[in-house]
Order: C-alpha cells, then sequence, then structure tokens
C-alpha cells in the first residue's frame, strides 16, 4: 500500500504531506519525499516524454527513487505541482500507479484547489481532500 | 583533468620502489642531533626530477619494449618503521589526525549552500576545500595501510645500511651484524618480505656535528645527499630492479606461462579443493615449488591465507609491483591480470582484491578507459567487503575496502563520474566504523552537489546520516557543522519534520557542550509544531523553558527571542487612533468605514455653497474628502490620547499559553525643528524618558491566556505624550512567565502613487518595505466624548423612545461648530433645545473642575443653542452654530430614537467639530457614534387604496388599513393619518383646506396577536388648495414635533430606497436628463401617493411607563382605479304606491369621469350580463309581497328572461322550475354612446329602472366600455359594483 503522499507546490514546500506508516516512520518518509524531488527536477529538465510521437507529454514520471523497500514515484502537473508517492509493496505496475493513484490524486487535489476559500500556495488542510488521499492510498493493490 | 594528475602522482608515488634504511644506533644517534633519522634525512632527496640528465635511464622491460626513465622517486623508510600498525593504534592516530583538523575548521561556520554550489561546479581542489580536514584523514589512513601483507608494493627493493666512518672494527662484520639486527621489518622476519632479493647497499657516514633539525645540514651535506640518493637510483636501484624483474619474469614464465603450465594450473587448482578436503584455502601455485600452504591448514577462512614468499604467485606479485615501479605498465597488468585468475580460481579474495586494487592502479596510471579502472577497483572493494560479510569479526576486509574505495571515488570523481562516486562511497559506509562511515556519507553527500542538475535535498539528506554518525562517535564538532549546513537546505521551506528533527538534534548538541543559549534557540524552533500529539508539545515547551532558564542564569540577563508562540498576524494589525475620525465604541466599528464616510460628506460645510451637481462630482468630491481623512500618508493622533493597536494572536498548539507583560514596542522622536531631544528607541513599561526627562509616551500591559488552538485579538495601547513621531515597531511579551518574546509589525505599504495620476498603483515602482506603524503626534485637541442615555436595549418596532444625548469635551482644549449627521432613514431625530419643554437641557452646565471652567470663561456658548436642521444627500444633518464648549464642559440634548423594522437596528450618528484655535493638520474632528438596539415586532400595518368602490366619490378612494399587533403586550391605536398632497380623510367634520388630515378614533385597542381593520374613504383634496399647502407642516396636534420629523425621515428615507435610474447619462444626454428628472419629480409631487400613519400607545397600564409610536406606510398608490371611473348613483330607499301605479321608475345617475390625460370614447350598455346572470338575484331581491319564496324564484327567472330580450313591461309568468327573473327593467336606451369625454371632466348619463313589485333589488348589469384613440390607446371595460335599492310600498304590508 502507498504509505506516504505528499503534494508539493511548484516552489517544492509541501503543500500536502501525510504518512500512513506511524508516528516513527514520518520524518524518514518525508525526508524520503523531500530527497525524490531531485528525481523530480532531473526528470522534469530531462523532459516529459508522451507515450507516442505528438502524444501528449507524460505527466507520471514512473520510479523516482527507492531505499530499502520502498518505493518512491512521481507524477508531475501542469502548473508544475508534484505529487509523490512512497510505495512499499515489492511489485507495482506503472500502468496501476499512473491511472489507479495519481490520475485520483491529480483530481482530488483540483477539487481540492477549486475551493474559493482556498489561497493558492497555503497547505492544503481540507479534511475532505485528506479522505479522498486516505481513500486513494489504501486501494492500491487492493482491486 | 587537475584531480586525475593528482591522482596519477599520488598512484605513481605508491608503486614507487621501497628502500630501507638500516643505520647503526651511532648513525641514528649522530643524525638524532639534527632531529632526523637517517632515513628522515634521505626522503626528501627520493624524488629525483632528472635521472641522468635529460637523456633518462633506458630500461630493458621483459617484453623487450624500449623505456626510458626520466624522472623518478624512492621511497625511504626506517627499518623499524616498516610494517602496518595495529587498527586499534591506527584507528587513535587517525582521531588525532581529524581532531587536529576539524579544530581549526569545524568550529567556523559552515559555508553558504550557494557556495557549495559553485565550488562543487568548479570541481577539483575547492570541491574539496569544503572538507578540508578529510584530506589529512584520508592521506594519513592511506599511509597507514601500507605494508599490507597481500601485496609486495611496500616491500623493500634495496637497503642501505649505514655505519659511522669511525666504525671501529671490521667493517664486513659490522654490516653483517647490522643486517642481523632484530629491528627488520615484521613480515621481513616472518619471511613475507623478500630479504635476499634485497639490494645492500653499504655506506660509511662521517659523525655530523651536533644541532637541531637540520640546522647543521651544510650545502655541501645536502648536495651530498641528493647525489647519494641519484647515484643509488642510478647505480644501483634501476639495475637491481631490472635484473630481479627479469628473473622473476623466467621464474614465472618457467611455471605460469605457456601451454604446459596452463594445463597444469587448470588441473591442479580444479582437483586442489577437492583433494584438500574441503579446505579452500589457496594453497599452492605449481606443483614443485615450495609453496606453504600451511597458512590455511587450520581450515580458517579464505581471508586469512595468503601464499608463501617462495610460491609463483608471490613472484608474480613482485613481478607486477616491480614493473609498476619501474613504468612498465603493460608487464604489469597481464602479469595481475594472471595472477587474478589464478587467486580468484584459488578463492584467495584478499590477494584477490590486491590484486584487483593494483590493476586499477596500473590502468590509471597506463590511462586505460575510465569503465576499466572502475570496474577493477569496484571488484577489489567488492571483494574486500565480503571479507567483512563472511566473517564479521574480520574488520580487516573494511579497512582495506575502504581504502579501495577512497582511490575509487576519488578517480571517478577526476573523470567526473560524481553519481558512481556517491553510489561507492555510499556502498562502502555501510560497513564502516562510525567515523569513517560518517566521513563517507559526507564525500557522497559532496558527490551529489556536483551532479547536473544538482541533488541537493538529497545531498541534505546524506549529511544527516553523516551527522548521525558524527554524532554516534562523539565527534560533536564535525556533527555540528554538518546539521547546521544541512539547516541551511531546509529552513524556511515547510518542511516541518525535518526541521524538527534537526532542531532536536543541534539544541540537544548545543545543551551537551555548555551552550544554552544556542540550544534555546534551537529549542525555541521546535516549539510551533500544532501536527504533534500534546505530550510531545508540552515536552518541547518544559525543554525550551528549562534550557531558556539555564541560558538566562549564564547570561545574568532576560534573553528576547523571536518566540514562535503565540502567533502574531504581524501584517494586520487593527489600528485604533482617534485622529481626525474617532470611533466611539465598539458598536461605531460595526458600520463600514464607507458609510461613516458618507454621513461625514454631508458635514462638510462647503457642501451648502457648492452643491454636487451630479454623481460624478458628488463622488470625486466624497474622495477628496477622504484624502485628508485616514488614507492620508501618515496617520495623526493628539498628545494625551490613547493610541490602540488590534493584534491577532493565535496559539497552534493544544496547550494553554499564559502571555503577561503584553505590550507595544515603540519608539518617539520630536518632531522636526523642535528643541533638543533625539530617539528614544524602547519603551519602558512606564513610560519612555524623553530627553527633557518628560515621558514621551505611556505604555499599557496586558495579560492574556490563550487556550489551545484559540485565535483571540488583543488591543494594546499606547498614550502619546508629547508632539513628534511615535513610531510602533511590534510586540513584547513574556510567555509563561519565563521567555520574553517579541515580534516586529511588516505592514505592507501600498505602492507610492505618482502625483496627478489616476492610476492606482505604478506598475513598475518598488513597493516600499514593509514596517511598523508610525503616528504623528499632534499637541492636545478637543476631544467630544458623546453618550446616550435612556435607550433601552430592546425596543418595539415603531417605538419613538427619547434619550437624553451627553456632549462632553473631554480633550485640552474648546470646541465650536458643532454639527451632527444621521442617515435619514435611521430614525434618529434631535430637538430644538430652544423648545420650553427641553429648555432646561439646551444650556451647557459646566459641572467640571474650576480650572477647566475657567480657562474658558465663555464655554457653554451664548445662551440657548439654536438647533438648524436640514435634509443634504439623504442624511439628516442637525447644527448647532452657536455652541461652544469649554474643557469638560457638558452639553445634554434630547434626542430620540425610531427603529422603523424589527430586527437588530444600528442608530449611527456622526459629529464633527472644530477646535476653538486652528491649528495645522487638523481642521476639523469627527466623533463616529453608534449604538444598536434590537427591535422586537410590534403593530404591522398593511394598507391598500382601492379604488372603485362603491360608495366612494369619484375620484375618490377607499382606504383600508389592516392591522396586526405582533407584540406581546396590547396596543392602543389612538390615531390614524394620511397626509398626502391629494388625499384627505373623508370626515363629517372634515377640516377642509389641510393637505393632510387625521382621525382619531376613539382609542382601539388590539390585543397581542390580533388583528384589526380600519377603512376610512379618501376624497381628492382641493388641488389648488393643496399646492399651497406645505406637506411636511405639521400633522395634527395628535403628532408631536419629534414624530414628524420622524416620519419626514422616514418619509426621505422611503423616497431614496425607491428605484432610481441606474445608468448615468452621458455628457450631453445631461442636461436632458435633468429636465427628464424634475419633470418627474413634478409629476410625482402631482400625483403623490397618500402615507399612512397610524399612531399607538403600548403600556399605559398601571405602573409600565406610556410608549408611544407610530407606523407608517409610505406613498400608496390608488390600487386598482380604472382609466374611468364610474359611480352608480341613485336613491336608496324609494316609496311607492303600487296600487296607484303598478310600475314604479327609479331614476338613477351614472357618473363618469375621465382620470387620464386624454380625451375618451366611452359607452354604457345596460342589462348585458348573461353570462352571470344566474346567480344574480336569488340573494339579494326578496320578494316582500309574494307569500311564497318559490313562485317568487320563479318569477324573477321568467322576468330574466324575458328582460333580456327586451326592456318592454315584464309579463308575469308562472313558471315553477324557472330560472329567477329580474326584478327591475332599465328604461329608454340599453346602450349609450359618449363620443368624446375631455380627460378630467364628470359626466352624468341619466338612467331609470323600473321595478314592479316592492322589495330589495340590486342593480347590478351595468358595464361601462372606454377607448381611447389617442396614446395611450387603451381599451377595456369594466362592470360597474351593484346598487341597492329598496323599494317599500306606502302602506305597511299587511302580514
Amino acid at each position: 500500500m502507498i504509505v506516504a503522499a505528499a503534494v508539493i507546490a511548484p516552489n517544492n514546500s509541501p503543500l500536502y504531506l501525510s504518512t500512513f506508516g506511524g508516528d516513527d516512520e514520518s520524518a524518514r518518509l518525508s525526508t524520503m519525499v523531500h530527497c525524490s524531488l531531485d528525481a523530480v527536477e532531473e526528470k522534469v529538465a530531462a523532459g516529459l516524454r508522451g507515450t507516442a510521437p505528438g502524444d501528449v507529454p507524460d505527466a507520471y514520471l514512473g520510479l523516482l527513487s527507492s531505499e530499502d523497500e520502498l518505493k518512491v514515484f512521481g507524477y508531475v502537473t501542469n502548473t508544475r505541482v508534484k505529487l509523490v508517492a512512497v510505495v512499499d509493496d515489492p511489485i507495482v505496475k506503472d500502468d496501476e500507479m499512473r491511472a489507479q493513484i495519481f490520475r485520483r490524486m491529480h483530481a482530488a487535489f483540483v477539487d481540492a484547489a477549486s475551493n474559493p476559500f482556498y489561497q493558492q500556495g497555503a497547505p492544503l488542510a481540507s479534511p475532505r481532500f485528506d479522505a479522498s488521499i486516505r481513500t486513494i492510498a489504501t486501494s492500491l493493490g487492493a482491486s | 583533468m587537475e584531480a586525475l594528475q593528482h591522482l596519477k602522482a599520488e598512484l605513481a608515488k605508491a608503486s614507487s620502489p621501497a628502500v630501507m634504511v638500516l643505520a647503526s644506533p651511532a648513525v641514528d644517534a649522530a643524525c638524532g642531533k639534527n632531529g632526523l633519522s637517517l632515513a628522515e634525512l634521505l626522503r626528501p632527496f627520493g624524488i629525483i626530477r632528472q635521472l641522468n640528465g635529460t637523456v633518462g635511464v633506458p630500461v630493458r622491460t621483459p617484453a623487450e619494449h624500449p623505456l626510458r626513465l626520466h624522472s623518478w622517486r624512492l621511497r625511504f623508510y626506517g627499518a623499524a618503521t616498516m610494517f602496518q600498525p595495529s587498527p586499534e593504534a591506527a584507528d587513535a592516530h587517525l582521531r588525532a589526525v581529524l581532531a587536529g583538523g576539524a579544530g581549526e575548521e569545524a568550529g567556523a561556520d559552515p559555508p553558504d549552500l550557494q557556495e557549495l554550489l559553485e565550488a562543487a561546479a568548479a570541481g577539483g581542489g575547492r570541491a574539496a576545500d569544503a572538507t578540508p580536514w578529510f584530506r589529512a584523514y584520508r592521506r594519513e589512513y592511506l599511509r597507514l595501510m601500507q605494508f599490507g601483507e597481500h601485496e609486495a608494493t611496500d616491500h623493500p627493493v634495496a637497503c642501505v645500511l649505514a655505519l659511522p666512518s669511525d666504525y671501529e672494527g671490521d667493517l664486513a662484520a659490522g654490516f653483517a651484524a647490522l643486517w642481523r639486527m632484530p629491528a627488520l621489518p615484521p613480515l621481513m622476519q616472518a619471511g613475507a618480505m623478500e630479504s635476499a632479493a634485497v639490494l645492500r647497499h653499504y655506506v660509511l657516514r662521517p659523525p655530523p656535528p651536533p644541532a637541531g633539525l637540520g640546522a647543521w645540514l651544510s650545502e655541501g651535506d645536502i648536495s651530498g645527499l641528493a647525489a647519494f640518493v641519484h647515484e643509488l637510483a642510478v647505480r644501483g636501484v634501476i639495475s637491481h630492479m631490472e635484473a630481479r624483474l627479469r628473473a622473476l619474469n623466467a621464474q614465472v614464465t618457467a611455471n605460469r606461462k605457456g601451454l604446459k603450465n596452463q594445463l597444469k594450473s587448470l588441473l591442479w587448482r580444479k582437483a586442489g579443493p577437492a583433494s584438500g578436503g574441503g579446505s579452500d584455502s589457496p594453497a599452492t601455485s605449481a606443483p614443485g615449488t615450495p609453496s606453504a600452504a600451511a597458512a590455511a591448514g587450520s581450515g580458517g577462512s579464505p581471508a586469512a591465507a595468503s601464499y608463501t614468499p617462495g610460491s609463483v604467485e608471490a613472484a608474480m606479485r613482485q613481478l607486477s609491483d616491480l614493473a609498476l615501479a619501474l613504468g612498465d605498465y603493460d608487464t604489469a597488468a597481464s602479469t595481475l591480470r594472471l595472477l587474478a585468475s589464478d587467486t580468484r580460481a584459488d578463492r584467495a579474495y584478499k590477494a584477490y582484491a590486491g590484486v584487483q586494487e593494483a590493476l586499477g592502479a596500473a590502468a590509471v596510471l597506463a590511462g586505460a578507459p575510465p569503465s576499466e579502472a572502475a570496474a577493477c577497483y569496484k571488484e577489489a572493494l567488492h571483494r574486500y567487503s565480503q571479507l567483512t560479510t563472511t566473517n564479521p569479526r574480520n574488520r580487516e576486509g573494511v579497512r582495506y575496502a575502504t581504502r579501495a574505495v577512497l582511490l575509487l571515488s576519488d578517480y571517478l570523481r577526476a573523470v567526473g563520474q560524481h553519481a558512481d562516486a556517491n553510489w561507492a562511497l555510499m556502498k562502502a559506509h555501510f560497513q564502516e566504523d562510525d567515523l569513517r562511515a560518517g566521513l563517507l556519507l559526507e564525500q557522497a553527500a559532496h558527490c551529489l552537489l556536483a551532479l547536473q542538475p544538482p541533488h541537493v535535498r538529497k545531498f541534505a539528506f546524506h549529511l544527516v546520516l553523516a551527522g548521525l554518525r558524527y554524532d554516534m562517535c562523539a565527534q560533536r564538532s564535525l556533527a555540528h557543522r554538518v546539521y547546521r549546513l544541512v539547516l541551511g537546505v531546509y529552513r524556511g521551506r515547510q518542511w516541518a519534520l525535518i526541521e524538527e528533527h534537526l532542531h532536536d538534534v543541534l539544541g540537544r548538541q548545543a545543551r551537551e557542550a555548555g551552550d544554552a543559549a544556542g540550544a534555546a534557540q534551537h529549542f525555541m524552533a521546535m516549539l510551533a509544531c500544532p501536527h504533534n500529539s500534546p505530550h510531545c508539545q508540552r515536552l518541547y515547551l518544559t525543554q525550551f523553558t528549562e534550557v531558556l532558564q539555564a541560558a538566562q542564569a549564564q547570561l545574568g540577563f532576560p534573553l528576547v527571542l523571536s518566540l514562535p508562540l503565540p502567533v502574531v498576524n504581524c501584517e494586520h494589525v487593527g489600528v485604533q487612533h482617534d485622529g481626525q475620525a474617532a470611533y466611539s465604541g465598539v458598536e461605531a466599528h460595526q458600520l463600514s468605514p464607507q458609510a461613516w464616510q458618507g454621513l461625514e460628506a454631508a458635514l462638510q460645510p462647503g457642501l451648502d455653497v457648492h452643491p454636487s451637481s451630479t454623481w460624478l462630482d458628488g463622488g470625486s468630491r466624497a474622495a477628496r474628502l477622504n484624502e485628508g481623512g485616514e488614507e492620508g500618508s501618515t496617520r495623526c493622533c493628539c498628545a494625551g490620547e490613547a493610541v490602540g493597536l488590534d493584534v491577532e494572536l493565535h496559539n497552534p498548539l493544544q496547550l494553554d499559553l499564559a502571555l503577561t507583560h503584553l505590550r507595544l514596542a515603540c519608539s518617539w522622536e520630536p518632531a522636526a525643528g523642535a528643541a533638543g531631544g533625539g530617539q528614544v528607541p524602547e519603551g519602558s513599561p512606564t513610560g519612555a524618558q524623553g530627553s527633557a526627562g518628560e515621558q514621551a509616551f505611556q505604555l499599557h500591559e496586558e495579560s492574556v491566556t490563550l487556550h489551545g488552538g484559540e485565535r483571540v485579538v488583543v488591543h494594546l495601547r499606547v498614550v502619546p505624550l508629547r508632539p513628534g513621531t511615535l513610531q510602533v515597531h511590534g510586540l513584547s511579551w513574556l510567555l509563561n512567565g519565563v521567555a520574553h518574546g517579541q515580534a516586529a509589525f511588516c505592514i505592507p505599504q501600498p505602492c507610492p502613487r505618482k502625483p496627478g495620476s489616476s492610476s492606482k498603483v505604478l506598475i513598475d515602482a518598488e513597493r516600499p518595505a514593509p514596517t511598523g506603524v508610525s503616528f504623528r503626534v499632534l499637541p492636545p485637541m478637543p476631544r467630544l466624548e458623546v453618550s446616550v442615555s435612556g435607550l433601552p436595549p430592546t425596543l418595539l418596532a415603531g417605538e419613538v423612545v427619547r434619550c437624553t444625548m451627553r456632549l462632553r469635551n473631554s480633550g485640552a482644549m474648546s470646541l465650536h461648530r458643532l454639527s451632527m449627521a444621521a442617515a435619514a432613514g435611521t430614525g434618529i431625530f434631535l430637538q430644538p433645545p430652544s423648545s420650553p419643554a427641553e429648555g432646561s437641557a439646551s444650556s451647557a452646565t459646566a459641572p467640571a473642575p474650576p480650572a477647566a471652567a475657567g480657562s474658558s470663561p465663555s464655554g457653554g456658548g451664548g445662551g440657548p443653542a439654536e438647533l438648524v436642521s436640514s435634509l443634504r444627500q439623504g442624511t439628516a444633518v442637525f447644527r448647532l452654530p452657536a455652541v461652544r464648549l469649554g474643557v469638560g464642559q457638558e452639553l445634554e440634548l434630547p434626542v430620540w430614537f425610531r427603529a422603523a423594522h424589527a430586527g437588530p437596528t444600528l442608530f449611527a450618528l456622526a459629529w464633527r467639530y472644530e477646535p476653538l484655535v486652528h491649528m495645522e493638520g487638523l481642521a476639523c474632528r469627527t466623533l463616529r457614534f453608534a449604538r444598536s438596539v434590537e427591535a422586537r415586532p410590534g403593530l404591522h400595518l398593511a394598507a391598500r387604496l382601492a379604488a372603485g368602490v362603491g360608495g366612494c366619490v369619484p375620484g375618490g378612494c377607499l382606504l383600508q388599513a389592516q392591522l396586526h399587533n405582533l407584540a406581546s403586550d396590547a396596543l392602543l391605536v389612538t390615531g390614524l393619518a394620511c397626509p398626502s398632497r391629494s388625499w384627505r380623510l373623508c370626515e363629517e367634520a372634515a377640516n377642509s383646506g389641510d393637505g393632510s388630515s387625521s382621525s382619531r378614533p376613539s382609542a382601539l385597542r388590539i390585543g397581542s396577536d390580533m388583528s384589526a381593520a380600519l377603512y376610512r374613504q379618501l376624497v381628492p383634496a382641493e388641488r389648488g388648495a393643496a399646492a399651497a399647502q406645505d406637506t411636511a407642516g405639521p400633522l395634527d396636534s395628535s403628532l408631536t414635533g419629534a414624530e414628524a420629523g420622524l416620519l419626514e425621515a422616514s418619509r426621505h428615507a422611503a423616497a431614496v430606497v425607491a428605484p432610481k435610474q441606474l445608468q448615468p447619462p452621458a455628457g450631453q444626454q445631461q442636461q436632458q436628463w435633468q429636465q427628464q428628472q424634475r419633470r418627474r419629480q413634478q409629476q410625482d409631487e402631482e400625483e403623490g401617493g397618500a402615507d399612512v400613519v397610524v399612531l399607538w400607545q403600548a403600556g399605559s397600564q398601571e405602573g409600565a411607563p406610556l410608549r408611544r409610536g407610530f407606523t407608517c406606510l409610505h406613498n400608496l398608490r390608488q390600487h386598482g382605479a380604472p382609466p374611468i371611473a364610474a359611480q352608480l348613483r341613485g336613491p336608496a330607499h324609494v316609496r311607492h304606491d303600487f296600487g296607484a301605479t303598478p310600475l314604479c321608475v327609479v331614476p338613477l345617475t351614472l357618473q363618469l369621469c375621465n382620470s387620464m390625460a386624454a380625451p375618451a370614447t366611452l359607452a354604457v350598455e345596460l342589462g348585458k350580463a348573461e353570462g352571470q346572470a344566474a346567480p344574480l338575484a336569488a340573494p339579494t331581491w326578496a320578494a316582500a309581497a309574494e307569500g311564497s319564496q318559490a313562485a317568487g324564484t320563479a318569477l324573477a327567472r321568467s322576468h330574466s328572461t324575458l328582460s333580456s330580450s327586451s326592456s318592454a313591461p315584464v309579463a308575469l309568468v308562472a313558471a315553477g322550475a324557472l330560472p329567477p327573473a329580474r326584478q327591475y327593467a332599465w328604461c329608454g336606451r340599453t346602450r349609450v354612446l359618449l363620443p368624446a369625454v375631455p380627460p378630467g371632466q364628470l359626466v352624468e348619463v341619466a338612467l331609470s329602472v323600473v321595478v314592479q313589485r316592492p322589495g330589495k333589488l340590486a342593480v347590478t348589469d351595468c358595464t361601462v366600455s372606454w377607448q381611447f384613440a389617442q396614446p395611450p390607446a387603451l381599451s377595456g371595460s369594466c362592470t360597474l359594483p351593484p346598487l341597492h335599492v329598496t323599494v317599500m310600498p306606502v302602506a305597511s304590508p299587511q302580514l
């Protein structure tokens, strides 16, 4: 399952960071998410590739880093908001991550950011967003 | 490339031949007088730049490749030092080296991240400058790892034996004795080092004169030493090495090379382990050699095994190392490859790893592709690590692995493969002990900075790991430095958890180091942690408090910190100061400043002179008025008047925070040009002392307890006492009685505007830096205080309450030109105080101290104040031109309040006054006063003016007023008034000539939740007379003056609320539009709707005070008035002798009035109401003469049937089941056409009906149709309301 999920602003400050592995793990997961931003920058600088020539660039960045049994996957939106998920499953399919996790996370983020009371760049404190991310986090591997 | 050259030189040095120096004790003693041993004396001369001039020395390699040595190097070692120290001794030495290196550098501030990035991008030595201690450590580490037993690199190729020249005795015996001394290297004693093949060079040294460190070495000595070493190298060592190389090569070729040997090796090596009984020792090499294999006999791990000195593997190793030393990389590499395969087959992994290391060095030195060298080093790293993996107690493998990785990472960084270098260092650090792991991690981190793009975050993470390792091995200074460097990466980027961890570690380190102040800083940064549990938050707070107390005990004075608790909203600070405008309380703030400005604009005296003609003018005028007020650049306040700042404090934790000594941080400067006085920096609680010894301001302290998650706004006050400039920088507080905190305001300043520019801001202008709040302190000014007494908190809607308004001048100067404004609809009325009832309140009383009264003897103005009231821009303005209030004087005025509607109501009024003496900067001041009350529902009034109701005069209408008492008490309706221009109440005793009238019915009592209806007929007023009257005049004695004023204000407000034209006209059409407006206004006044006012009283029972009020509706229009007012009139009672004449003719008159402005064509049709004929007669007509009701009904029906066809005299037909017939018939024409009725004219049409029998009849079927040929081109019709006529016989009917 997903042990940590994060939404990172274009200026690389965390908008949302939630860990599902217990308090003692949270600092480590937070650091992992933070470190993975290096890989995101590297991949974004190298250019996002579409799945086919002439296709729109794929926002899914794939595996960013792995440490022990944890794998960090990333996704970057058109506004350069990064979605990061830390997964502890040994086998993770890219298609599943792309469609099942990140698209849904992106949709949830768009919903939360569309709230007229949400101020751009402020941390996402919406409980509804938090609930939807938790739902998505537990859904990986369940299907 | 520079780094690569440096590495190559280092590797060349490491592979250069070693020369052992054996000196007799006498020689050592003699050299020791210089402070150096003989080896040390020779060592600097081991670097030989030019061998044999520029020609060089030719060397014959085993493969007969021509090779020429130009520069060379010999390493001189004392025989006693040629060993590898024990790991413990080595580590102790390395720790000392690190402490020396780090002690100087780590204490300094860590470099900025940007500097590091630039250095990493520059590469080479600059990158290494970030960790200068590592360079020394690495050098020493590599040195201490020499003389390994599994490699021959450091085996001496020659030995210098030195005896003093005055040696007495047999020299040969002496040298032989020297050679046999027990000071030989341990490996040589053990036989691992070749001793027989070492070139022995015998030297007789003259004893040098005793002296200090090299001080007695003359020029001649130095050149002599250089010449000696040169001679030794050229004549002795090279030729000896050459010969030995060839001999070893021959041995290897004989035993290892060639097909036969290959096969032998293959077979024997394969068979070896099997025959060895499971022992996987490397055992031997070729059969026949005196290979020992004894070392592995104990069945120990392969790592412990090594080849005996005489084995062919040892020879191969020596061969390769000698070839490397001579620069013959081809021979070295080929031999090493052969040896690698052998050692690998033997599973002698330590030797194998050593061979791979040497292969790597050969590849680097020979300039092989980077991947080749890296692969060799990586293999060495892997195999060395494996030694410890298989046997964790064996730490040797780790140490060699670290050596390999140091060389590998240097090489990879030199060739630009920083990611690989990072990988290698990370791999190596896992098995190392904490200190070296920390060092390796730090180097790995720095590799990441050189990547493109730099991996700054990973760098920080690796540094955190390094810091952890340093912390574990008690390297505090290094750990501290590393964490501080990392903190720069994370700070301010909102990664709360990571920052918290770093501060935690740094704080603990600082505390252990005894730096309580530094620890307090770090623990303070951890305080704002809303994501943590309350337990954790309390822990942090306690930890911080303890450290802070310790720090304050150390320092001896309280430490003022920028505490993160509570969170102070420094950007939005509410400023309350009585500059031009002052608020009289909290309720006054409920109204928006724009609304207040609207009120104040109406008070401007210039408006009377230049009334704004259009909305454009008005807007700009209002804007100009505002500019002079609060929106100006600097805020003004007056000396002696408190300035308040509303600061929002937030407690993010779930704990309670006690804040005491909460106060503003201020400074004061005297006004420019004022005599004396510098800046007064910080105010003490009791106020700062000015230069003249006076207090410049006075601060008020507050205390507040913030509960968990609470957000409060605290009002902090400062009272400036002297004119000048008061600057409020921020605020300070004491947290939980221990921590002194402070916060500076950073209020964003608006962008500067270009003078005269219409744009809001200048796009390219630089926004000024956010600052605190500054006030211009003006000299003492008058200050009006307003209070109202007698206003209850709840009212009935419509109730009129009389209160007393008390004005008091609490300032330091007399004031005059008082004026007050209230929005017209608010329901505030100020009574002219000159009226006799309030005469006592009109004069200003002066209960103030005598001094104040004496200062203005004329205070209180001259005599009774006259009050001028007017309506201006929808605002009621009351002026008291003659009133003058001295210092401390009071004035009482009666004031009436009325809440028009139920619900919360805000009574807002603005007072404007001017100081008696005109002051620069503040010509006038305003006071914003508001009181809010809750209005409960009272009497609900609904009314309509129904036109065309039967019985009304033409053009008149019926007022139907529905009253409903929503109050909880009974209400007594005392009067009904209908002030209007065009209507008046129709009464028997109508007071004609008055434009309005009221009736006073005997008081109608309406209980709670009861309804009542009032009907009054309104007749049109005589227009000429009405126009002459002033409708705003007093209505009646039933309405008091105040009520009339309130009613007028209410009417005005209702007119304002009415929809207006929203679109302002363009410039050209403006005049036309104004004319239209004027016409419309006139028309409105002409047609003018009626106002309905119901006067009521409440609480007239015993005990309760009498409460009066009125409920009104404004501008009621006639409801449902047709364009043609038609009225059928006739006698109500007719007596007729049916005996004399069977038919009774009743004359009727139809009055028609054209109320439109165009001539109309009218048609009157009679008797055409078949559509609704059926129900007509039954209830309205009763046969008085007939005995049977049924017969009458039948008769009526037949009559109806007949009369529909003609209006001829009716024949009686008795028919049982016929519908009821009419009891009358129209006489004459049933259709009357009136071609053109002029507008406004009353036309009468004479009609008549005949009745056959006495009874009650309802004349209904009269229809009037109209058509307007001209605009408004209307057409329509209406059926007149029924006219009831009672026809009675002359004689009473006999019953």
